[in-house]
């Protein structure tokens, strides 16, 4: 098409032909395609105008185009016009900036605001100036906005201006405004009385709790404790999330004070009025709450706190919490809330097993059986850490169990359950080894472990299935035994990788056995890299010097995986010649290795530098 | 395994940095520093049950193990969030079965096309292609057409659910008894589709980041995808979208979630307004006389 063509084709009625016709811009200078591009701009629909400014932007406009360019937001009749504009404006940056900051003293006050606001959007610091004067603007919408954008931009040379006219401007909407950004660019310290006095006025007071939250000390305290007793929920939400962030950022005295003052809060009226502003969806309201609820210890939180802890953002915070109430808080808790969700139920187990509350063993016991598997997983867990030895047949019923998840929760609770009663475990752990169910012989390994049988873990060892046999490997390491050594040994030609990776990673322990180097060198010819970054590992552990000397050896031709486990091997050990091979490593082409290489030599200390380097 | 109230494994920033350009470039979910503990939490349990000791190693597990391809997968089982129901967001169904179904059974009637086929991207466990199913079924005037409803889904455990296609109350909350009655069986493990939508539904995996994998799918009349590119940022976004308008026909609707809309990722798509709902729809070049 030519101009004349996308002009007639940017006229008629179908949207589809109209942006389309913009396709054949890209080819025309700009000088030339302006006007049809400026048009497009104004386009009703939202597709066109899209498609016009992106093409605007990409032909970089020259000072000309741009001065014609911000005209078109004086465009009073077309709002689609006016922001396609800005929008290109903004896309453009700092190659507008003098032009725009020209027109900043337009006589126009909506274009002076929209200037501004674009100023904002570009968030260049170029612009705090013409912000700074424009707080003093006649008109409240202009000054408000300077108000706004400065804070967007966040120059913090803007405060005390800022400051001024928040006490010089009486307008509300300024004042909310420029609290706003006060509390957003201003570094923590004592906030002006007269700005503190603003939260006597209804409207103002949520924006001076939020600033006070951003920036001020401890001296704004006894402002943010009456706000907590607030009609208005968002001023109360303000408070506490102020409250909280005071405290968060406040020294060991005014921590102390804040202490004992919340503290006193339990059983006032004020405590179900900060509950009820729970709200998982804003996080920090939330969190704040949580803290509150830790620092009061009034009972009535306790709810809100389980409630709480079945939430992935919240759990750790609020069964943290809860731990501070003790029994008597789950107490409350249960008799007050008949009824918990799955997740719930699986985090008050987790609560009692990581409590220790032995009064609750019932609940955990029966929570085994439960329907939800998170339930049975975070209970089998419980008994294993409460050691209600009375689960145990419970709790082997749930290695059968369909959830993945919950066999491998099962086998720690058995495993635990060793400590109590050893003779039982063994029982269990024997009958277990002798299953024919693959699963069952798995399970089996840690809990042979755990009573010492060493004889059937040996026999697990020669198991048919290799997963079977990488249990037992892993439960043979963690016995330590030299005698059993060379057993494993042996188990590194075996023909599944993961087992020999697995000998490999637990030969390292063994460090008196002198068979245990030689056959590890030999390892490192095996045919799976994972197998040999554990080999390099293990003679790690075992002689640190020795394993420089080996990767000094094989890092030239090693894999990117295995010279990874090298550099950060090296790193460890430190010395010259590791100092050496992790340098020339930062020329690899791989960005993993170098990265690692990086890391290793931030690992050396800094004498350790070979002769000749810088 | 801790059992305790923290995570067994911790994650610095530069980890999560690491794994988080990994899922990206995997899938296009994007996790914004806010959402490292979503990471922390739920990759946890993969170092664990892999024995692997810190989010580092994983990080090398997912790039250069021989098991990447598989962990990848099991991966994606973790992270997605799978909630989801039979009839969800009725005002777009009714949007969908009123109004854009009758006017694709005049356009595809006129071109003596009889074959209808919608694809349900992001289907999770399979409410949403068994509902199109069944939607579908209740239309009179697509008696004899030839009906194929495409679900795909990133993770695999949800897509054996799906292909179970059994469920249990969860998945009714907004579904009306005679619709229970008609298309499913009760058994002890719940309520199973009955055959008749199951023959009309295909499940399949997809990564909606594979655009080689979604030529395979060919071309449809409809894409359902909501509440899913959500989980996109807007390189991401565009990047689908776009894979989106190359799978539909000419003509052929994109429905997306309420809360989502295509400002500022694509002007490829018009806006339709119907009078149940807004649908995007792909501009179709025979209505506009061939002229593109």
């Amino acid at each position: 098409m030519n101009l004349q063509q996308v002009h007639t084709a940017l006229v008629s009625d179908d949207e589809e032909t109209r942006r389309s016709a913009l396709d054949s811009l890209p080819g025309i200078p700009l000088a030339e395609s302006r006007d049809c591009l400026f048009l497009a701009l104004g386009d009703p629909s939202w597709r066109v105008r899209k498609e016009a400014v992106e093409l605007l932007v990409r032909s970089a406009p020259d000072r000309d185009t741009l001065e014609a360019l911000l005209q078109l937001l004086r465009s009073e009749d077309n709002a689609g016009l006016r922001n396609s504009a800005a929008e290109a404006v903004i896309r453009l940056g700092g190659a507008a900036a003098e032009p725009l900051i020209a027109m900043v003293s337009d006589a126009d006050a909506d274009v002076r605001k929209l200037i501004i606001d674009v100023m904002g959007a570009i968030g260049d610091r170029v612009f705090v100036p013409a912000l700074v004067k424009a707080l003093d603007d006649a008109e409240v919408n202009v000054a408000s906005a300077a108000a706004e954008q400065l804070g967007v931009i966040g120059d913090d040379s803007a405060v005390q201006e800022l400051s001024r006219a928040i006490i010089d401007r009486t307008e509300v909407l300024f004042r909310f405004s420029a609290l706003g950004a006060l509390g957003l660019i201003a570094k923590p310290a004592a906030l002006p009385d007269k700005i503190k006095m603003l939260a006597n006025d209804d409207i103002l007071r949520k924006a001076v709790f939020d600033c006070i939250g951003n920036v001020s000390d401890e001296s704004s305290f006894q402002i943010l404790f009456d706000g907590l007793s607030c009609r208005q929920r968002s001023c109360r939400s303000a408070a506490v999330k102020a409250l909280y962030k005071v405290y968060s950022r406040s020294g060991p005295d005014a921590v102390s004070i804040m202490n004992s003052r919340l503290r006193a809060l339990e059983r006032s009226d004020v405590v179900p009025a900060v509950l009820e502003l729970f709200s998982p969806a804003d996080t920090l309201l939330s969190t704040a709450v949580i803290w509150f609820c830790t620092m009061t210890r009034d009972e009535r939180c306790v709810p809100i706190l389980v409630s709480a802890s079945s939430d992935e953002f919240y759990a750790e915070s609020a069964l943290a919490a809860l731990k501070e109430f003790g029994q008597e808080g789950l107490a409350y808790s249960i008799s007050h809330h008949e009824v918990f969700d799955d997740s719930e139920r699986s985090a008050l187990c987790t609560l009692i097993g990581e409590s220790g509350y032995s009064r609750y063993s019932a609940f955990v016991h029966d929570s085994l059986s439960d329907a939800s598997a998170a339930v049975r997983r975070a209970a089998a867990g419980a008994v294993g850490k409460l050691g209600i030895i009375s689960s145990l047949s419970a709790l082997e019923n749930l290695l059968d169990d369909p959830v993945h998840d919950v066999c491998t929760a099962a086998v720690f609770g058995l495993r635990a359950l060793a400590v109590c009663d050893r003779s039982a475990l063994q029982q269990v752990a024997e009958r277990l080894s002798e299953s024919p169910l693959l699963h069952h012989r798995r399970a089996a390994a840690p809990l042979l472990a755990a009573t010492g049988n060493c004889t059937r873990l040996l026999v697990l060892l020669k198991d048919d299935q290799a997963r079977v046999r990488k249990a037992a490997v892993s439960a043979i390491g963690s016995l330590q035994e030299d005698p059993l050594c060379l057993q494993l040994v042996s188990a590194l030609t075996d023909e599944d990788p993961d087992v020999r990776r697995g000998v490999a990673e637990v030969l390292g322990n063994f460090q008196k056995c002198p068979e245990v180097l030689n056959s590890l060198e030999q390892a490192l010819r095996d045919e799976d890299v994972w197998v040999q970054c554990a080999v390099i590992r293990a003679i790690s552990r075992i002689d640190p010097e020795r394993a420089v000397v080996v990767i000094r050896d094989i890092h030239h031709q090693a894999h990117e995986m295995l010279l990874i486990s090298c550099l950060h091997i090296l790193g460890t050990i430190g010395g010259s010649d590791a100092r050496s091979i992790i340098m020339s490593a930062l020329d690899s082409p791989n960005t993993d290795v170098v990265r690692q290489a990086r890391i290793s030599l931030d690992q050396l200390s800094p004498h350790t530098m070979p002769s000749g380097s810088v | 395994m801790t059992f305790s109230f923290a995570n067994e494994h911790s994650m610095s920033d530069d980890e999560f940095r690491l794994l988080r350009d990994c899922i990206y470039q995997h899938c296009g979910i994007h996790f914004d520093i806010d959402s490292k503990y979503i990471l922390e939490k739920r990759l946890s349990r993969r170092l664990t049950d892999l024995d692997i000791p810190s989010f580092y190693d994983y990080y090398h597990y997912l790039k250069y193990n021989r098991n990447k391809d598989q962990e990848l997968l099991d991966l994606m089982d973790v992270l997605t969030t799978n909630e989801t129901y039979f009839f969800r967001e009725s005002f777009q169904l009714k949007a969908f079965t009123d109004e854009v179904i009758p006017e694709l059974i005049k356009v595809k009637s006129l071109r003596r096309n009889r074959s209808l086929r919608i694809w349900s991207a992001g289907c999770s466990t399979g409410e949403e292609p068994y509902t199109i199913a069944m939607l579908l079924s209740e239309i009179p005037e697509l008696t004899g057409w030839n009906i194929e409803v495409i679900g795909t889904d990133i993770s695999q455990k949800v897509l054996q659910q799906a292909r179970r296609a059994i469920y249990s109350k969860s998945s009714f909350r907004a579904t009306e008894d005679c619709y229970l009655h008609k298309y499913f069986h009760q058994q002890d493990d719940g309520y199973k589709v009955i055959d008749a939508i199951r023959e009309m539904v295909t499940i399949s995996h997809l990564n909606l980041f594979d655009a080689s994998r979604m030529i395979m799918l060919g071309k449809v009349d409809l894409i359902f995808c909501r509440n899913v590119i959500i989980y996109f940022d807007q390189a991401a976004k565009k990047k689908v979208i776009d894979s989106f308008h190359s799978a539909l026909y000419d003509g052929g609707f994109l429905l997306l979630g309420h809360s989502e809309s295509l400002l500022n990722i694509s002007t490829l798509f018009t806006l339709r307004h119907f009078k149940n709902d807004m649908i995007y729809q792909k501009p179709d070049r025979i209505h506009l006389g061939g002229q593109l």
